[in-house]
Order: structure tokens, then sequence, then C-alpha cells
């Protein structure tokens, strides 16, 4: 089967070559950063002669263009790095390799994103959100921990899901809408902590790309949005050490060049000690307590041959947190990607991967009984993807990918005989898929991207397989060998984007997409939880699907020096699952009778404006939405508010540069509380007061705001050094550089609602009132930064 | 969870959380019918109680409903009446329930009919019950050790022997010197079939002498689903998406009916 889609991909490929003009010749290339060697994601090669035509680098840094034989004078340029212009006369194909210098003059102003100014107005992106690392460098956060996941929630559309909640709403999604990739790899939990932390440690981070809901063809599996996040190369031109302490956790980087120039290789650790508090507890047992996480990243790439490059990054992280010796609890991710970059030709760019995933946790108890839980998700993972360079109007992107999924549900093992050993049989699926996507540039102006992905879902047997019906009630009971088709989706999805550019500062962008989810998680709890599980579509759970057009316009100001986007979408879900009251969501091998299936719907319009250069740098977002939900069993199968729904969201982030060596920042946020479900009375039952509801989430949680500053001081990160060909002293970038970053969370110390309990008084028994738990008032942070 | 969580809250409270009654307006639902009823294997012990939800602050005792017609019909389709003991309280002093059989309740009340059953499941006894000094209380409850002004705090298990070859349900209460501990207690056998079941109540304060009397209820599922959620409403940190338990009453009401077996023991805490 896999072959025989290979096959016809060829063929495709072939058919495609065969009807580009023979008359053109192509320069092709990659692109790389003179300094350490980092693929260059997004340079633009513009050609003088032909102003209309122009192509950017893929997330390799490779690009191809191919033009009919002549006289061109080609222009590489990427923001913060020296334009880089080649006169050539193409009459052969030619291949042409580039290293850009970082602008000497760029060491002095303050590069906030590292792609070209107008990249807003004229890529064919909607619904994108992008942030580098440098972006977060001054960003204020809790404990100091710089974070790519929690600052790219400051953006619109993207919403944290608050104080000790992992996760994120996008576009009024649920939190397991999101695929979160680290280098191509899922990552199933990409929280640390109950959420105060997410897995990329920023020191290993390259960049991170959000597509709200508006992905093209080459991604799919989630409803609401994919999280690409992409790990560091590693320095290919020297050693470089990069480290920071900070409060609560510290961090080393390693990274440097295998064979100069043509591999290396990137480690990173990071480790929490935030259990050392527990060691000022006069609590014995507390004392003895755990309560860490660690994070390792490694990556390595070589260059094979001219025409082969071979990649292996990995991450494992885990949080270890135990009570005395009485009870322990461990979880974590474990990541790890094979991926092989091969040029067929100037115009077929080709990349393989192999990619592991896994998420486990595990808890042990050693009380009265002793016994160990653990749950288990595992994916191995083939991914074939082609980038065909037709001509300098089309780039066809095409490709594969299948994943086994394994899940296991729960497992109880005791040592002793006191406890019955318990499992969950496991469940198994295959979701594979094939895409292709073309982006078409009509002309100058109009610029479309559309494709098809194509996916098959289908769980796997051996197992025996109950058929619920509506009430929970079995229907059947089905035995199943290995390797024996349970159920099988088929789902097509159709993918569009289009983009207008009126002129070098406005463009309006239009897309629509639809999109499958084929895995759900299982969480019956108003917070996140590492025991969340996740369920795989089945005999009884249909994939879920949404539809979601958007609309956008986008404009830059002053020589690109501000930005401001537009977008409006609507998005209209089916198949989504909720619980019935009470359900038992984990070490339930029956979960499957306790769910409740329906519909949503989410619609709003985003707002942001964003100053990229200059002494004040930073961005003012602002959502106005709405995402509700409708299930029969629910509220009389009335249309009411998901638990994310915000009505307002509204965030500012900026940092402003007194000069090199100081940068004062500060980030604002405020959100219109959660829709939760309150009471609307009360009865006693045995004596006790039991709160009495009448709908769902139709309350609301207070208001969230809060706010952060931040200052951070470098250390003179310039000397002066004579050079002996222009006979000038020169400014150049010492070796060792260091800053020290002192920050303040929730500065005026808001008291934001983690909880609102609705209890009988224990002061004054008979009465009822509701208590609310805050958490994190006031958290001051230091921490030393340094690189050499 | 509910561990994890309060590991969290320490760091949490070390780091400035903090708890206060704050002012939420709810609104007045219509008031609804409540159910709570229980018949057990032994003579007179059974009870159906008829109230009515009111609002939530109010400080008002709420509404009974008096002067109905409770009856409790078994498998042969003979019917014991209750009587009306106190205002909306019922019951039968000389009514016993039998195991593993069926009985439905009726109730006629205010022009409304509200129906139920529930299955009475085998009869299981306590074999004992021990206490030990809590190692784990969570905060607050200060796990047991020597937290100055606060009395120390016991752990006290209930052991129990489960039959084979059946699912078995069962909730749990204690008190203290005729005290009941506040919250609902119930625990399955998917873990213990067959086996001794040792079900702990954490954070106990006693001092020498005190009376600890523990319950011991076989339910069927139904009840356990009511209870068990009823616990994680009641429970620490907005545990779930709060909603009514699922009623086993059929009608204009919510509440719960149960076929029980019942059976109690009392020991008397000695400091050592």
């Amino acid at each position: 089967m896999k072959i025989y889609l290979i096959l016809v991909i060829t063929l495709f490929i072939n058919v495609l070559s065969l009807s580009a003009q023979s008359q053109t010749f192509t320069l092709s290339g990659s692109i790389t950063d003179a300094s350490d060697g980092e693929d260059l994601i997004g340079v633009n090669i513009a050609v003088k002669e032909l102003p209309t035509t122009g192509v950017s680098t893929n997330t390799f840094g490779f690009y191809s263009l191919s033009l009919e034989e002549g006289e061109y004078t080609f222009f590489f340029s990427y923001l913060g790095y020296k334009t880089f212009t080649k006169k050539i006369h193409l009459n052969k194909d030619v291949k042409l390799n580039i290293n850009l210098m970082l602008d000497a003059t760029a060491l002095t102003e303050v590069i906030v994103s590292a792609e070209r100014s107008d990249e807003n107005i004229v890529s064919n992106d909607i619904g994108v959100s992008k942030l580098s690392v440098r972006d977060i460098e001054t960003v204020p956060v809790l404990f100091g921990e710089k974070d790519i996941m929690k600052t790219i929630q400051l953006l619109p559309g993207v919403k944290p899901a608050g104080d000790g909640n992992a996760g994120f709403y996008v576009r009024g999604g649920a939190a397991d809408q999101n695929l979160i990739l680290l280098d191509g790899a899922p990552v199933y939990n990409a929280s640390h902590l109950m959420g105060f932390f997410s897995v990329f440690n920023s020191s290993a981070i390259k960049d991170v790309k959000l597509y709200k809901g508006t992905m093209p063809a080459e991604y799919g599996g989630r409803l609401a949005s994919v999280m690409d996040v992409k790990m560091k190369e590693g320095n290919n031109k020297e050693y470089k050490v990069d480290g920071g302490i900070g409060i609560i956790s510290s961090k080393l980087t390693f990274e440097g060049p295998i064979v100069k120039d043509e591999g290396s290789f990137m480690v990173s650790a990071r480790r929490t000690y935030a259990d050392l508090f527990l060691k000022l507890s006069n609590d014995e047992v507390q004392k003895d307590s755990k309560l860490y996480f660690y994070d390792l990243n490694l990556k390595a790439n070589y260059r094979i041959g001219e025409n082969d490059r071979i990649f292996i990054s990995g991450y494992f992280g885990r949080d270890v947190l135990g009570y005395s010796d009485i009870f322990g609890f461990d979880w974590g991710n474990t990541t790890a990607t094979l991926r092989w970059n091969h040029i067929f030709n100037n115009k077929l760019f080709s990349n393989t991967s192999f990619i592991f995933s896994d998420y486990n946790y595990k808890i042990s108890i050693s009380n009265d009984v002793a016994l160990d839980i653990s749950s288990r998700i595992q994916d191995w993972n083939f991914k074939q993807e082609f980038d065909y360079f037709l001509n300098e109007s089309n780039t066809i992107k095409m490709g594969l990918n299948i994943i086994h999924h394994t899940f296991m549900p729960g497992e109880l093992d005791s040592s002793t005989d006191d406890v019955d050993d318990f499992f969950i049989e496991n469940k198994y699926s295959l979701e594979s898929a094939a895409y292709i996507s073309n982006n078409h540039k009509i002309n100058s102006k109009l610029n479309l991207t559309y494709g098809l992905r194509f996916t098959n879902f289908t769980q796997l047997g051996p197992g025996t397989i109950i058929t619920w019906d509506k009430n929970g009630n079995p229907v059947s009971v089905n035995e199943y060998d290995k390797g024996d088709v349970v159920a099988s989706y088929n789902r097509l999805a159709p993918r569009f984007a289009a983009t207008y550019v009126f002129n070098e500062e406005q463009s309006i962008k239009t897309s629509y997409v639809r999109s499958y989810q084929f895995l759900h998680m299982i969480s019956n709890s108003n917070t996140s939880s590492p025991t969340d599980i996740w369920l795989p579509s089945s005999n009884n759970i249909a994939p879920s699907e949404a539809d979601q057009v958007s609309l956008g316009y986008f404009r830059n100001f002053n020589e690109n020096k501000w930005e401001f986007s537009s977008e409006i979408y609507y998005k209209s879900v089916k198949n989504i699952i909720d619980y019935k009251t009470g359900a038992q969501t984990t070490f339930n091998a029956d979960v499957e009778s306790e769910l409740l299936y329906g519909d949503g719907r989410a619609y709003g319009i985003e707002l942001l404006l964003k100053k990229r250069t200059g002494k004040l740098t930073g961005w003012v977002s602002y959502t106005l939405s709405k995402s509700e939900n409708k299930f029969e069993e629910i509220n009389n199968n009335t249309w009411f508010s998901a638990k994310q729904d915000r009505i307002h969201d509204f965030s500012i982030v900026a940092s402003y540069h007194f000069n090199n060596r100081v940068v004062l920042s500060g980030t604002w946020v405020y959100f219109t509380g959660n829709a939760v479900t309150f009471p609307s009375g009360k009865y006693v039952i045995e004596g006790q007061v039991v709160p009495y509801y009448t709908e769902r989430n139709g309350y609301r949680m207070p208001d969230y705001h809060r706010m952060d500053v931040g200052i951070t001081f470098k250390n003179n990160n310039f000397k002066y050094e004579f050079n002996t060909e222009t006979g000038e002293k020169e400014k150049v970038a010492k070796r060792f550089q260091s800053s020290w970053n002192f920050s303040i969370y929730n500065v005026y110390g808001r008291e934001n609602a983690y909880s609102i309990s609705f209890k009988e008084s224990e002061d004054n028994p008979g009465t009822t009132e509701a208590v609310q738990l805050a958490l994190f008032k006031f958290v001051p942070s230091v921490s030393y930064n340094f690189s050499f | 969870m509910k561990k994890l969580l309060y590991i969290i809250l320490i760091l949490g409270t070390m780091l400035s959380s903090c708890e206060k009654v704050i002012d939420v307006d709810l609104k007045d639902a219509e008031p609804k019918m409540v159910v709570e009823g229980y018949l057990t294997n032994h003579e007179g012990i059974n009870l159906v109680v008829l109230s009515k939800t009111n609002s939530f602050y109010t400080n008002e005792e709420p509404e009974m409903l008096i002067g109905a017609d409770v009856v409790m019909i078994d498998e042969f389709g003979a019917n014991f009446t209750l009587e009306e003991i106190g205002p909306g309280y019922y019951n039968n002093k000389n009514f016993k329930g039998l195991v593993n059989h069926n009985y439905k309740l009726s109730i006629s009340v205010d022009n409304v009919i509200l129906e139920s059953q529930s299955y009475s499941p085998s009869d299981v006894m306590i074999d004992s019950i021990k206490t030990a000094l809590s190692e784990f209380g969570g905060p607050g409850s200060g796990g047991g050790r020597h937290n100055d002004g606060e009395k120390e705090k016991y752990s006290v298990t209930c052991y129990f022997s489960d039959p084979v070859d059946e699912i078995n349900f069962y909730r749990l209460r204690i008190s203290v010197n005729n005290e009941y501990l506040s919250g609902f207690h119930v625990v399955d056998d998917k873990f213990f079939n067959g086996k001794t079941i040792p079900f702990q109540f954490n954070g106990i304060e006693l001092v020498d002498g005190d009376e600890l009397r523990v319950e011991l209820m076989g339910i069927d599922e139904n009840n356990y689903q009511y209870y068990y959620t009823l616990s994680r409403i009641l429970g620490a940190g907005q545990d779930i998406t709060p909603g009514n338990p699922p009623t086993n009453i059929v009608g204009d009401a919510i509440g719960i009916f149960g076929a029980n077996t019942f059976d109690v023991n009392t020991v008397f805490f000695i400091d050592e």
C-alpha cells in the first residue's frame, strides 16, 4: 500500500515535470546564517529584472527558482541580515548556497522578528502566529522562566487556560484540539508542574509557528490549531555554551560543529528545584517530598554529501513528585525524530522522517497497600514530504504520513495479594494521511494555496470491543484478533487560502479549512492533569470535524515598523465530546459509555498592532469572540457557552530598550472569566448541604487581569578592536555575554480566581458561602544568563 | 489526584496563594422536590426524607414536604407504608428488607407521583477497624505530626470482605462521639474483588477514649454513582464539572433511593 502510494506520487511528479516549460533554468540552494550555520527559513529571493517574481526558503532553508535564460540580479534578503546581491547569467542550472551575514548595524538595533519586513503582508499565511526565541527574551514570565509557549498565548486568538492550568485555547477550541509538534513529533502533554511551565526549554528552541485552525494540507489531526515547534540545529561554526541560573531552575546548552560547516550538534538540559521550598517546611513529611522536573533536548545534523543531510533530534522530560516515600508520581514525554533531507534535483526537495513519541505517567503508592498505577500513549510515525518547485509561480507540496498509535489507558500493578491487578485493554489505531497542495502565484498581487488532505483512521484489534447505545448500555460485544479492523473512517479535507496584495503595505487574505480530529482527550475535570487520557476514534466515537472560514486585512505603516492585522473567523464543529455528570474518566474500561456527543461553533475578531523595531517594541492584541456548544443531554439541547468562551481578551506586551544594555519590559493581560457552572440553589442530603445546579456554564468566573514587569541588564557586550584591514577601531561583540533579569509576576497582586467553591461555612454552620482560591499573588524572580 | 493538587497547593501557599469568601451573585432556581430514601436489611432502619431546594445563600430551613403517602413495595407486591415521624420524615418501624431483592418506592405528595427502585446487594459485614497516626493528610491537616495547637490526626481503616463473583459497591460513614465526618465516602470492588477491602478515612482528630462508629452499607450501582458524584462535587478544588448527581427518582424530583445492606461497628480509641 505504502509503496503503491509512493509510486503514484512519483508518477505524478513526472507528469508535472513534463508539463513544465523546457526552456527554463533553475537557481537553487540553501541559505544559512553565516555565524552559526542555522538554516534560515523564509529568506526572500527577489529578482531585480522581474519585480513580480520571488520565492522564499522552505523550513530547511532550501530554495529553488526557475526562470527563462537571461541575465538576472538576485537579492537574498532577511530582516536583521545583510542583503546579499548576486548577478547571474542563467544559461544553465545553478546551485548557490549562501551564508547570510548578520547586519552589523542590526546589532545595535533591535531585532524582533527574523523574517522579511513585509512578510506579514505578502505571505499567504492567515491565522498564523509566529514567534522566535529572540522575541521572548525580555518578556517577563512566572519565575523568570522564558517560555515560548506562554508568550505565544499573548497573541490574538490564543488564550491561556489560566493559572495552574496546562494548555491553551485557540479560536474557541478546547485544549485537546491543539496539535503540538516538536521537530515533527507530537507532544501529548506539553506542560510541566500542572501547567506552570511548558516542556519547551527556550534555550533549545529555534522558533514556533502556530496555525490557528488555518493549517495547510501538510498538517492535520486536530481541529483548533497546530503548534509547530522547532529545535535549534546547533552551531556548525564554533562551540558555544549558553546557560541560565534562576531561582527555581537552571539550564545549560552546549552546541558546536561535528565537522565544521558539515554538521553540528546541540545538547540542552534544564532542571528545576522547586522542592527546595519544601525543605523550608517544618513538617517532616513535607521535608521529604520531591517536586521537580527536568528536560533534555538533543539534536544533531550532518551533511552526508552535497544533496543529503541527516538530522537526529530527541527530547526527554519528566516531572517527579513524591510525598515522603508513601506516594510517588511522575510523568513525562519522550520524542525522537530521525530525518533525512534529500535534494533529488534542483526542483525536488524531499524530507523523510521516522518519529517516535511517548507520553506516560506512573503513580506509586506504598501505604497500607503497595501498588503502581500507570498509563501510556505511544506513536510510531513515518512521514514523507516532497517540495516540488515546479516553476516560478507554483510550488507543490505533497506527502504521506502514517502513524501507529498505542494507547494503554490504565494498569494497576500490585506487589501484594491484597489488591487485584487491574488492566484496561490496550487500544491500537493507524492514522494514515496523504496530501497535496500547491502554492500558486497567479500574479504579483494574487497568491493562492490550495490542497487536499485525505486521512484514513482505523481502529485495530486485538481486543474485546463493546458497542454502547446512547444511554450507555452495551449493545454488542465482539472479540477481535491482532490486526483486525474494528472501525475505519475515511475523511477528505480541502484546504484553501488566498492573499491579494494591494501594495507593499496592504493585503487581504482569506481561507477555508476543513479539519478532522481522531484523538480525544478525556478529562472530566476543570483543570488539566497529567492523568488525563487520550481516546482514539472508535466504533463508538466518530471523528470530530471542523470547518473554518477566515478573512483578514493586513496593513503595515511607517516602512513596516508598525504592523496591523485584523482577522475574523467563523468555525463550525461537529462530534465533540462531553461527559455524563459524575463520569469516571480514569481507570474506567467502559469510559466510552459515559460520553456525550455534540456540536460547537465559534466566531470572533482578532486585532493585532505590533511594533517591530525601535526603542519601544511589542504589541497590543485584542480578541472579541464567542464559543458555544450544543449537546442533546445538556441544557435542553440549546447552545451554551463553552468553558473556554472568553468574550474579551486583551494583552499588551511592551519592551523599552533604554540602550544596548538595559531593557525594561512589561505585559498586561485581561480576559473575561471562563464560563462555569455555579449552583442556583441548595438542598440537604444526610444533613449535608449540597449545591443544586440548573444549567451548564451559566455563570462566569471573575475577570482575569494581571501585570508582569521585568528588567534585563546586559553586561557590556562589545569591545573595540583594531581592524588591520581598514586601520580603524571596530565595535565587535564579546565572546562572553551575560545578563541579569529581574521580574515580578502579578505586580499589583491581583487575586485571580483559580477556583470558586460553594460550601457550608465552617465558622457559621447553617449558612453557605462562595470561597475563592487564588494562586500567585506577586511572585518576584531573578535569573542570570550567560553565553560564551 | 487530590494529593497532587495538595502538593501544588503547598508550594502555592508558600508563594502566597490565598483563599477568601467572595460575593457571587447566584440565581434563584424554582424549588425542586428532593427525595432521600433508603431501606436496609434491619428492622426499622429505613427512612424517606422529602424536602425542597431553596436559595443558595438563605439561612432558612428548607421546606419539608408533609402529608405524603410513602410506600415501599417488594418483589412480591407487598406494600409497606411509611408513617410521618416528623415534618417530611417518613419511617416504618417494623419493615425489614431482604438482601438480593428488588424494592420499589412510591411517593404521592401535592398531587405529584414519584417513583424509584433499587436492588439490595449481598450482606457484607465489617471485619475490623484500625487506627494509625496519619502519615498523609493534606495541607491544614498537617500530616498528623505535632502541629502546634492542633489535635493529632489519625487514619481510620475499616476492613471488610468482598464477596467473589459479584460486582459490589459500598458506602461508608464514620462518626466520632456521634458526630459524623462530613463528605460522602464510597468504594467499589474493582481492585479488590473477593478480597479484604481496606477503606481509609483520613485526617481524623482523635483523643484517648473517643468513640468511633463506622457504618458500612452495601449499595447498588445507581447509589454508588450518586454518592460518588456527590463526593467529587463536594470535594476539594472543583474536581469535576459540577452537575446534579444522576438521580434514580422517576418524576419531577431529584435525589436517591437505595435498598441497602447495613452493618455498624463501634470501637473506642486508645492512645498508646
